[in-house]
């Protein structure tokens, strides 16, 4: 009993060595994070902040929170969480159907068309 | 190693407490998703007033307090490691690490909300709110999403150029709920994480987790990393919004 405890005490764990790897990692993409954004990328700013948080976030998951030594059902999970993240910021698509209706939301047309009151009071 | 009577043996009660913990993570990601999912909806409608918001934001103490979230990462991940081999010594001292690292990041953040109080841009009723702080928008927000959707932006022409209107109050009320709302949130995970990992220092010392049993340690140790990586999407979000123009 004690032996498969011990087995499973350091099977579980990745060594310091990859521990110590993966903090260096994340450091240096913090700072790439900072520089990206002084760059003058225009849209493209935005996506390389995210690109760059997003694989962050799989060193942290894969190696800090075990993921790489798990079985498959938490790599089901953990992909799951990323399934209803992706759904539920899909809602944001509902908003960019919605340039015709008072609840636009890009601003690009908001000066263009004349808000209706305006209209009203010049006719 | 007490087993539960409803568990077969203690490796499934191991694997049933780390799949709880994973499970309540996903609940976790759909809560501050959905903040994120509001951001990302606001900013899309004010992209500059979010660029003058975000830039009114120390970037310095911002990243010190990635560093230090990193950093409390680390040694959270080694608390792990000693527990996992059976180390009380390094167990405790990583776990005080742990500890201190993230009450180094409260108080950061305590000083940068205190900052934004005495700035006048905290959006609560009964607080005057002062916009002016946030001085004029490098452009307009039709300028500014032209800008973004031909990709040129020149920095030359935005600093020499008419400075766009006035930045609208509402909308920064709005940048600065969303700040204080997602921050603040993060910030009472922290608190409850810090909490939690003063109530293991006891049993740790006693060599609880040490003796096979590392699992309170192991859970805990996912819980902070996942704190971690929601503010490894904070902080370019809204510390670093549009630097490219300022």
């Amino acid at each position: 009993m004690n032996e498969s405890l011990s087995e499973s005490d350091t099977q579980a764990a990745p060594s310091l060595a990859t521990y110590a790897t993966i903090y260096v990692a994340l450091l240096a993409l913090m700072a790439a994070t900072i520089v990206a954004a002084y760059l003058p990328l225009g849209v493209f700013n935005v996506p390389v902040a995210l690109v760059i948080a997003f694989t962050k976030t799989v060193l942290v998951a894969l190696f800090f929170m075990h993921v790489r030594y798990s079985g498959k059902l938490i790599w089901v999970v953990a992909a799951g969480a990323l399934v209803w993240l992706a759904i539920l910021l899909s809602i944001y698509h509902d908003y960019l159907t919605r340039d015709w209706t008072p609840n636009r939301i890009s601003p690009a047309h908001s000066r263009s068309q004349a808000p209706p009151g305006n209209v009203r009071r010049g006719g | 190693l007490p087993v539960a009577h409803h568990f077969d043996d203690w490796q499934q009660q191991t694997d049933a407490r780390v799949l709880g913990m994973w499970l309540f993570l996903v609940t976790e990601v759909m809560f501050f998703g959905g903040l994120f999912t509001t951001y990302m909806i606001y900013r899309v409608s004010a992209p500059a007033t979010f660029a003058a918001g975000s830039n009114h934001l120390s970037i310095w103490l911002g990243g010190t307090n990635t560093v230090v979230l990193l950093t409390s990462s680390f040694t959270m991940a080694l608390a792990v490691y000693s527990a996992h081999h059976r180390n009380v010594k390094h167990l405790l001292l990583f776990l005080a690490a742990t500890i201190a690292l993230g009450l180094v990041f409260m108080g950061i953040k305590a000083y940068e909300y205190y900052e934004k109080y005495v700035d006048g841009l905290v959006p609560i009723r009964g607080l005057s709110f002062d916009v002016k702080q946030l001085g004029h928008g490098a452009a307009s927000e039709e300028q500014q999403t032209n800008d973004h959707a031909s990709g040129a932006s020149d920095p030359a022409e935005a600093a020499t150029g008419e400075a766009g209107p006035a930045i609208d109050e509402g909308k920064a009320r709005i940048f600065y709920g969303l700040y204080f709302a997602m921050t603040g949130v993060h910030f009472l995970h922290m608190v409850i994480g810090i909490a939690i990992l003063l109530l293991f220092l006891r049993p740790a010392a006693r060599g609880s987790f040490t003796r096979g049993n590392f699992v309170p340690v192991e859970l805990m140790g996912l819980y902070w990393h996942f704190v971690d990586i929601v503010w490894i999407f904070l902080f370019p979000l809204l510390y670093l919004i549009d630097r490219s123009h300022s």
